[in-house]
Parts: structure tokens; sequence; C-alpha cells
């Protein structure tokens, strides 16, 4: 079974388990929290990696440290991971719960590289005409890449728009290279 | 102004006018990611609503490839240029095109590669395209007609006994080195006379040679066969040399039957050779394992039947009715206001056998698609016999209706002769007294066999054949040496294209035997006979007058 299957079939569960006893809300902001976690310390995301480490250990080591912190459902969900042998994935699968989150919310991810940093003004105007044409709300991720020259290229899921200078200037350049000279049959161009 | 230079204003000129057009409006595409690359493979993460074969573009790598795999969060893409240039991580584009060429009759004379590209260093192909997909739908049951009309290919053995009808698919199947490529060549040159001289031998049939897997010097020896017996006017050459990536030998065969039905659906007759589609077979074989599909039997995917079996349906003879070819089922659109009854689509399939082993996966499936197959035996090649057609084993499902009965009357016998004469020709090797009558027999099937021998490059006309064949049948040859035979051929065609063009002519036009033409062979064959037996005579006279004295 492929990967993603897998770790679709799990965010969904928690997804629905938390939606029908009500505690949404909650295990929303815990897997925000688990998410930011896991990027900033190492040292966790070695931890649910590990195949060294025993189950029954790392299962008392979860208890310990998140049931203070967490929602019971949620640190639940994270032993269940840990008996089923899934916990190397639970990064994957936090992502997975979070997109799945967004879709219901109608929350897209915007990746838009621009030539030069983007003021706040037209920060907003950006992402007016975005949510305008996606008709969703949009979360937007800039970056900068001066190798664009000028211009901006948006990335929503599979779409790119790309209106960067580089490209036009590409495109150019093979325009002008496959431009035919007409020449008549007595060799004079026309 | 001296002629043929150009005015640097002409070049601003030109420059000026296409940044003009150039309108600065932002790119929209779908866009995925390589998740890995290799073997020519490259599977890619996003593109959710890519089509199966449609074209992929790599643009930074400048690499095209066609969709074949598609799964529930990925992509399988075959890569048709650099296959190193991808790597992971790269960004994919859809075109939003499903792979395709592009036709026109100026691909007539030119070498291409699968996707419509010159090979040849010509030049590009001018004029405007059709542009047809690579995977089309053979035509339904109704756009159909039986095949009737006869494709002569000059081969004497293949149109007296195993004759190709407009529309049929005849496998050529034989061992390496067994002249299987010679009886292509053969055919397509025997075409030029459709060209030359509509009203006599039917209409034109344009050819096509698709070389899959092959090394290219063998592909331009053939394209110097062709041009050098003037056949190359009506033929295109497509070319998937064992070098060029494994997915474009795939698809070549199906890019030459795209040029075969752009032909056949505007009311013309064409012939597609498929040299060879064992070579075809090991390409998707490997395609599909690095695809990581299911090995079947010898490893080849469980498709590999489809693969060959919807290749050849395409070859059909079309109904002579326009309005009812005009509604023919998955019409490409380039096609519709062309489309016009009555054309065919001829196909020449080649297998390869190891070791004479026709029971092998590839052979039994294509066999058991194909209307017949012409076998050709290593030990018959040995023996001498060109071509090496092995006639017990060779046969034509529909042919038989397609020959011209001219033929029929004359070679009618000619199967169940040969045959006689291969099985008393291992009873009379160990040696024992024969009676008469099966020495007779012998004797005039060793004479038949060496009239069917042919050289290469060397068409008969069907006319030429029947009289041949008849003389042969009707023991005119009986008494005429064995190493004469060549000889007493050629000199009596000779005398008949002399004193009988009439008869020859009228066979070729109404395509009967007439008894004036009876007449003409006998007496032509008779006295001509009659010159060869007394020079043997003479000479065994000599021979014994030598010892004496």
């Amino acid at each position: 079974m492929s990967q993603r299957t897998v770790t679709r079939r799990y965010a969904t569960a928690l997804y629905q388990e938390a939606d029908a006893t009500g505690v949404l809300e909650a295990v929303d902001d815990d897997i925000l929290m688990l998410r930011n976690s896991l990027e900033s310390n190492r040292e966790l995301s070695r931890f649910f990696e590990s195949p060294v480490i025993p189950a029954e250990k790392k299962e008392s080591i979860l208890q310990e440290l998140l049931e203070e912190r967490v929602h019971t459902l949620t640190l639940q969900f994270l032993r269940l991971l840990v008996q089923k042998d899934r916990e190397t994935l639970t990064k994957e699968i936090l992502d997975q719960y979070q997109s799945l989150r967004d879709e219901q919310r109608g929350i897209v991810d915007a990746d838009v590289t621009v030539a030069r940093s983007l003021s706040d003004e037209d920060r907003d105007l950006l992402m007016k005409a975005l949510e305008k044409k996606t008709g969703k709300d949009v979360r937007l991720h800039v970056e900068e890449d001066a190798d664009l020259i000028g211009g901006l290229v948006i990335r929503i899921g599979d779409r790119v728009f790309d209106a960067s200078v580089r490209s036009r200037l590409n495109e150019l350049h093979d325009r002008l290279r496959n431009a035919t000279l007409p020449i008549e049959a007595n060799g004079e161009a026309a | 102004m001296s002629n043929g230079s150009i005015r640097p204003d002409e070049v601003t000129d030109i420059l000026r006018r296409e940044l003009g057009n150039f309108e600065t409006e932002a790119e929209e595409y779908e866009a995925g990611t390589v998740l890995e690359a290799g073997d020519g493979i490259a599977t890619l993460y996003g593109m959710s609503n890519a089509q199966a074969s449609e074209l992929v573009e790599f643009p930074e790598q400048d690499v095209e490839g066609m969709v074949l795999n598609l799964e529930e969060d990925n992509v399988g893409v075959v890569l048709f240029g650099d296959v190193d240039a991808v790597s992971e991580g790269d960004e994919a584009r859809r075109t939003g095109r499903i792979a395709s060429v592009g036709v026109n009759e100026n691909m007539l004379g030119r070498v291409i590669d699968p996707l419509g590209r010159p090979l040849d260093g010509e030049g590009p192909i001018e004029g405007e395209k059709t542009v047809l997909p690579l995977e089309r739908k053979a035509p339904g049951v109704i756009y159909r007609q039986p095949v009737e009309e006869p494709l002569q290919t000059g081969i004497k053995a293949i149109d007296s006994m195993i004759p190709i009808g407009r529309g049929q698919r005849e496998l050529v199947i034989g061992d390496r080195q067994t002249g299987k490529t010679a009886v292509l060549v053969d055919t397509i040159i025997n075409q030029r006379k459709t060209h030359e001289d509509t009203t006599e031998s039917g209409d034109p049939v344009y050819c096509v040679y698709v070389a899959v897997g092959q090394k290219d010097s063998t592909v331009a020896q053939v394209k110097r066969d062709l041009e050098r017996n003037g056949a190359m006017e009506h033929t295109v050459i497509i070319n998937a040399s064992a070098s060029m990536p494994t997915p474009l030998q795939y698809i070549a065969p199906f890019a030459g039957a795209c040029i075969g039905e752009f032909f056949r659906d505007t009311g013309r007759d064409s012939l597609v050779c498929f040299d060879d589609l064992s070579k075809q077979a090991v390409a998707y074989r490997e395609l599909s394992l690095l695809l990581r599909r299911p090995p079947g039997r010898e490893a080849y995917p469980g498709d590999i039947f489809y693969l060959h079996s919807r290749l050849l349906e395409r070859a059909a003879k079309i109904i002579n009715e326009d309005n009812v070819a005009a509604q023919m089922n998955n019409l490409p659109d380039a096609l519709e206001d062309k489309v016009e009854g009555g054309g065919s689509l001829t196909a020449l399939p080649v297998i390869e056998t190891q070791a004479g082993d026709v029971s092998a996966y590839i052979p039994t499936n294509v066999i058991s698609i194909t209307d017949g197959q012409i076998y050709l035996e290593k030990d018959l090649f040995n023996e001498g016999i060109r071509p090496a057609i092995d006639v017990g084993t060779s046969v034509s499902r529909v042919g038989g209706s397609a020959q011209v009965s001219a033929m029929k009357d004359v070679a009618s016998t000619l199967r169940i002769d040969l045959s006689q004469y291969r099985e008393l020709e291992a009873f009379a090797k160990f040696g024992s007294d024969l009676d008469e009558s099966t020495q007779q027999q012998l004797n005039r099937g060793e004479r038949l066999v060496e009239i069917l021998n042919q050289d290469q490059f060397s068409p008969v006309p069907v006319e030429e054949q029947v009289a041949i064949i008849y003389a042969a049948i009707n023991g005119y040859l009986d008494d005429v040496a064995v190493e004469d035979i060549g000889e007493f051929e050629e000199e009596y065609v000779e005398r008949l294209r002399l004193q009988h063009e009439e008869v020859l002519t009228e066979i070729r036009e109404t395509e009967e035997l007439t008894e004036a033409a009876e007449e003409a062979f006998e007496s032509v064959a008779a006295d001509l006979a009659d010159v060869y037996t007394e020079e043997e005579e003479e000479e065994q006279e000599d021979v014994l007058e030598g010892a004496a004295a």
C-alpha cells in the first residue's frame, strides 16, 4: 500500500472521530502545535522515526510528555500510531490532516515567487485577486528569487500562473529563433 | 544587390514583426514534480488531470515524454529525449496534446522518426499537416468491406500460392537472415507500377516501412535499395533504431499505422510494413517492467496481445461509399472533411523467430491475429531457394478471393504439386528404384521449385507469372535441364513480349486467361523447349563421342 493511502486513512480517521466527539477545535490546535514542534525540535522527530526505541517505551514517553499538553483524543491517536507501527509516518499524517482540514474550510495554499519583495499593499492586492479567482481563502507563501528578473510566478496546487519576465524573455527568444525568413524562388528575400 | 543575399533591414523587419505580435500575457499551465527518474521513466507527483498518452514536457531539460501510467497519487511518464537529463525535483508541464503525428504527402520519400521529425537531413517537411493521434480505434464492422482487390508483391511464390489482398494483414515470419526484409522491400518496389500506370495495375499504393530496433546501417541500406529501384518516391520510412529511446521503438508501429490511415481514410491504398514486431514487443516489455507492471509469460506484460491486436486491427478495406465512410468511428477532427471511401491499409508485420520456434509467445500471438503467414525457412534458404518460403506452412486466409482469375486458373494445383514433391523427395533419398510416375513427379517438382526461385529486386508482373507457371504446370519444362530453367524463363518471357504482347496486355487488363493466351503460351513454350532439349542431346552426344575417342 502506498504511503499516501496510509496517511490519508489515518488522517481521515482522526478527523471523523474528532468531529463525532465534538473536539475538532482542540485537535486542530494540537495538530498545529505538534507539527510545529516536529519542525523545530529535531530530537522529537528523531524519537518518532527511530526504529530502535521499543513500542512500550515510546508509548510511555508520549504519555508523560503530552498528557498535560494535548487533548486525550490526540494522545490516543499517537499511541495508536505507535501500536500499529506507523509512528514513522507521523509527520506525513499530520500534514495530510492539515490539508484535509484546509480543504474543508476552503483554504488553499498559494506559493508565490517574486523577483523583489512585495509591499504590504501589493500583497493585499494579490491576495484579493487570488481569492476572487479561486473562490477560496488563500494562504500566501511568498519567496524571493532574483532570477525571475521581474513579475511573479504563482502556484496553487497543480496549476501554475507564470507572469515572470524570465519566461517572457525565454518565449521571445524561442520565437525569434523560430521566425522564418521567407525566401522566394530566385533566392531574393521576399 | 546580388541574388541570394539578405539585407540586414529585412531581418530587422521580421524581428520587429515578431516583437509586434508578442503579447505579454501570463502563461497558465498544470505542473508536476519529478519524484523519481531513471531508465527512461519518470514518476511525477501532481498533474492530477493528465490524460493517458498525453505528451508532457520538461521545459528546463528540453525533453518530452508520454503518460503511460495513471495511478492514484502519481503519474508514470516515458521519456522520448535525453533520458539522463531529467532528475528528481524537476518540473514537468502538461501540454494538453495527445501523442500524435502530423502527416501529409510531402513525407513520401523521407526518413522520419516516430514523432514525424525528419532524420534524413533533407530539411523540414513542408506543407500543412493533418495531425492524427497515434492510438486510434480501428474502424468498425459497418465501415469495412471484404478484401477483394489484389496487392501484387511481384514475388511468384507469394502471388501464386499465398495471395495478399488490399486491406489484409499477412505476417512474414522466420529466423534471422532468411530474407524477411527482402520480401517487404520487393513488395514495396513492385508498387512502383501502380504509381506509373494506374489504369492497368490498380490504384496507387502508398508504402510505409517501419523499422523498429534495427541498425541504422540496415535502414540506410533499405533506403538505398528503394531509391535505386525507384520506389522511394511513394514510400515513407519510419526509423526507431536500436540506439533511440525505448518509448520511440514502442510507438513507431503506431506512427506507421497513422500514416497508413491517412491514406486509407482519404480513399487511397496503403501498405505498411512493420519490421519487426518482436522488437517492439521487447521494447514494450522493457517499459512495462520499469513501470512495475506485473510480468507474465516470458516476462511480457499481460496486455502484449492487445498491443499487437489493436495495431493490426487498423488494417482494413474501407467501404466504397463516401457517405458511410464519413461517419466512421473515432475519426480525428483533422480528417473529418477529407474522408473518402474505398481506401485500404494492408499490413505486413514481421516476426523474427528463434531457431524456427513458431510456438513461442509472440509468434503464436501474431499468427493468431493476422490473416495468414509467410513462413521463411532457414533450411530452404541454405538450399538456395529464394525467397525461402515454406509453402506447406504458409497460408493466406483471405487473399484467395483477391487473386486474379488467370492466376487462380494456373496456380490452383501448384501448392499440392509442390507439397507432394517435398514428400516424395524425402522418400527418394533412400535411393531405391523409383517407378516412372514417381520419377515424373519428382522431375516436375524440381522444375516447379526452380521457376519459383527469384532474384531480389526483380519483381515479375502478374501476367508474366501466369505465363511461366502455365508452362511449368503443363509439363513444357519437363525435358529442359534444371540448370537451364532460369535461362529458359528469361527467353520465354522475352519471346512472349515480342511475339504476343497483346496476350500479355489482355491478361493484365481483363485478369482472365483466354484460349488465345493459352495457345500462345503453348506454342512459344513448345518451340523453346525443343531448342533446349536438342541442345542437351547434342551435349550428351559430345560427351559420348569424347568418351569413345
